[in-house]
């Protein structure tokens, strides 16, 4: 541990270290400022995040800016339908050492990096994505029997292209639900798309400045996630977290068996056909203590858990036919479901 | 390494914190439980207020209604106020938390509330008891709750204006019934004259009764006949009739008008032996009064003075232990009246006196060519004529009462006569198989 990581961290260096990296990746990056907030706050709580653009919007320079700023490693897998797990994991292979003599050696994949892109994941087969899977929740890969931990941070991003859905996997749910945060990047309006042509149509590409130096990001960056865990929850704001994510389930599913609470929104029962997991409540709570600690607190708020839901919960929603021919999206069902929860703070 | 250095005076700053939040509580619980004594009063005040002008403006049945219903929607309302308090009063967490609300504190001090016991506290306890104790003065009490007094006391001071309005209707009331009861005399009834009804045992106020013992006699065998007759009644009409004396006997006892018990003397002076009962509502007599006496009777200024629907109807614990209460036509003989020299039936008397009643007993018997005296000279038109009606509505308790017909109020020349009931006889034998032939037709 490095003599700079001595130093105890407060509310204040959490703050101002977001805000530094921020500020790195907006000179490359154009707008998508709630998409840029999002992406930090899963690093810093310790998820990953799943990104949904159409093409050209900026999630491989998001990525890559992300690296850039943090001074970590970074791999970036485009992710196709003959790809392999061993492509991403790493195989083991014959190699000859000094003595001549030849032995099976574990030649690590791309997925061992800090920071990992996985471009397009749906167009990969469902076998290569459960590889990533593993990678994602446990840190660690298996090949031959044999497990090797990734080195922390382990951020893993992986895009998804909205249009062309030919020949693409959809994810199933329990992979969705891997992922903490879902954000969109919005297609840019007229004037961001003039900035972006400005800024990169001309003879200087604006260079991104590290924000740790190299040997420290590792150490600082599992520090300020640590400090995230410290933020102190009150048991009345867990509850109302808990309230929201049952609030996502309609009120005839099954599996809420004798346990069920107040009935849900109308729009849920009407279009939703799973809701959100516990890690839904998790990722409500983690994002929130990074918001808190975003805005000088050391304790969430109510308005925090409402801030995140709209990252947290969408895409652990499952939508029936109905919201599909109704051209209903999970987003204004969350936004119900908050709507509806906030009804009940003490 | 992560957590903020801890200040040695933080439990000292935690404290501050937690005792200005609890005067803030006091002052919220204050407020509530002030809301509920106002509420409650203004509810009790203003319902005894509408009872009061209800039992002097309204008849019974109706006064028991509006009783009935305002003393369920106070007993609603204090349910729903003391619920409500219920509610209102607050936790030390939920005054955190509205403290937070208000003082826009985003969960400071409701987290603090909240983890206060907790003996495993993260670094980052000192950061936040420093950060609210800066901010102390955002949610001081008096900035937080501005109020020392519940706003519902603008409700109980409308109550009490409400009462006070009403209050001197009562007092007028009340000296009106006092100068009525200093002017009461002792009454002279004819049996013959008194409709028996079964009436509340409970009633207070009744009636001394005295009379020769024949008379007395056949007045217990009257109660006796019209017990049998209230025994036949549907269980509707007794608890009509039950609700209508327990409706009186309160009205009487919110507005004074629970009269002393009145001296009657009963005389005999009719045909006794021919109708000991009187129907109320047989053949051409005179329908009784539902209410008793009203004050507009002519012939009876008495008690017409006597509130309204109130009267003879009353029971009379100590002189008629049967439970049975009297009602005498409007137009009963007593002594401050001038009696008949010739004639005492009280038909002829009151017909005599042309007051009311004519019409309904005209009819069989009667010389059509004078039925309704010498034509009238003067012509209103051509084709008309002008019969004077006075038309009552009966009492909505007696159900029994409302296919009265209207009293025609046309007075009879000298040569007619009152109609006398037909007497039942027996059917002569040899007419007796016609008659069956007829009505089995």
């Amino acid at each position: 541990m490095s003599a700079a990581l001595a130093e105890p961290l407060t509310v204040a260096d959490f703050a101002r270290t977001f805000r530094r990296i921020q500020g790195e990746i907006h000179k490359v990056i154009v707008g998508h400022e709630l998409a840029v907030e999002g992406l930090l706050s899963a690093l810093f709580a310790g998820g990953h995040v799943l990104i949904e653009g159409v093409p050209g919007t900026g999630k491989t320079t998001l990525v890559k800016a992300l690296g850039s700023a943090l001074n970590l490693s970074f791999n970036r897998i485009q992710f196709t339908v003959d790809l392999m797990p061993a492509d991403i994991t790493g195989t083991r292979v014959i190699l000859t050492g000094d003595d001549n003599r030849r032995e099976f050696t574990f030649q690590p994949g791309p997925i061992f990096c800090h920071i990992l892109l996985g471009d397009e994941i749906n167009r990969a087969t469902p076998k290569t994505q459960s590889a990533l899977l593993e990678a994602m929740a446990e840190r660690q890969v298996t090949v031959a029997g044999k497990s090797y931990r990734l080195a922390p941070p382990y951020f893993v991003m992986a895009t998804l292209n909205p249009i062309e859905m030919e020949g693409t996997y959809a994810l199933p749910e329990a992979q969705l639900d891997r992922f903490i945060f879902k954000v969109s990047l919005e297609f840019p309006d007229e004037a961001e798309l003039v900035r972006i042509i400005s800024s990169t149509t001309g003879p200087e590409e604006a260079g991104i400045g590290p924000v740790f130096a190299h040997g420290e990001a590792a150490g600082r960056i599992e520090a300020l996630k640590h400090l995230v865990r410290e933020v102190m929850v009150a048991p009345a704001i867990e509850h109302y977290a808990a309230r929201m994510v049952r609030a996502t389930q309609p009120s005839g599913a099954r599996f809420l068996g004798e346990r069920r609470g107040a009935p849900a929104d109308d729009a849920v029962n009407r279009y939703v056909s799973f809701g959100s997991s516990p890690r839904g409540a998790q990722a409500l709570i983690l994002g929130a203590k990074v918001r808190a600690l975003l805005d000088g607190r050391a304790n969430i708020a109510y308005e925090d858990i409402d801030a995140m839901a709209p990252l947290a919960l969408p895409h652990r929603i499952m939508l029936n036919y109905a919201a599909h021919s109704d051209a209903v999206e999970a987003a204004h069902v969350v936004e119900r479901v908050v709507k509806s929860v906030r009804a009940t703070r003490t | 390494m992560l957590s903020a250095s801890y200040n040695p005076r933080g439990e000292e700053k935690l404290r501050l914190i937690l005792g200005q939040l609890a005067a803030l509580r006091s002052r919220l619980n204050g407020l509530a439980f002030q809301q509920g004594v106002f509420v409650g009063l203004a509810l009790l005040i203003s319902a005894a207020a509408i009872v009061m002008l209800a039992a002097f403006m309204l008849y019974p049945l109706a006064f028991l209604m509006i009783g009935a219903a305002t003393t369920l929607a106070c007993l609603a309302g204090l349910a729903l106020a003391s619920r409500h308090v219920w509610r209102m009063h607050k936790s030390a967490e939920a005054v955190a938390a509205l403290a937070d609300e208000r003082a826009g504190l985003k969960g400071r001090l409701l987290t603090l509330v909240a983890l206060q016991k907790q003996t495993a506290r993260s670094p980052l306890w000192p950061y936040l008891v420093e950060d609210a104790t800066l901010r102390r003065e955002d949610f001081a009490p008096a900035r937080i709750e501005r109020r020392r007094i519940s706003g519902a006391l603008y409700a109980l001071l409308v109550a009490l204006i409400a009462a006070g309005l009403v209050a001197p209707l009562a007092n007028h009331g009340r000296r009106a019934v006092a100068l009525v009861k200093r002017g009461q005399a002792p009454l002279t009834l004819n049996l013959r004259d008194l409709n028996i009804q079964p009436s509340d045992r409970l009633a207070q106020n009744g009636a001394r009764l005295n009379g020769d013992p024949n008379t007395m006699r056949k007045l217990a065998q009257m109660m006796a006949n019209a017990q049998r007759k209230e025994q036949n009644k549907d269980l509707l009409s007794k608890m009509m009739r039950s609700a209508h004396d327990l409706a009186g006997n309160l009205q009487d006892k919110i507005t004074g008008r629970q009269s002393p018990p009145l001296d009657i003397r009963l005389a005999d002076n009719g045909d006794s032996g021919s109708d000991l009962v009187p129907p109320p509502a047989e053949g051409n007599r005179n329908p009784p009064e539902p209410n008793g006496p009203r004050s507009g009777d002519a012939g009876s200024p008495q008690q017409g003075a006597q509130p309204p629907a109130r009267g003879a109807e009353d029971t009379q614990p100590g002189g008629n232990p049967s439970g049975l209460a009297m009602q005498a036509p409007p137009n009963t003989p007593n002594e401050g009246q001038p009696q008949s020299g010739t004639d005492t039936h009280p038909f002829a008397d009151q017909q005599r006196r042309g007051s009311d009643g004519g019409g309904a007993s005209h009819g069989a018997g009667t010389d059509p060519q004078s039925l309704y005296g010498p034509p009238d000279t003067e012509m209103k038109s051509e084709g008309s004529f002008q019969i004077a009606i006075d038309a009552r509505p009966g009492s909505a308790g007696h159900a029994a009462n409302r296919a009265y017909p209207p009293r025609v109020n046309v007075p009879l020349n000298t040569e007619q006569h009152p109609d006398e009931p037909i007497g039942r006889t027996a059917v002569p034998a040899e007419d007796r198989s016609t008659i069956k032939r007829i009505f089995e037709r």
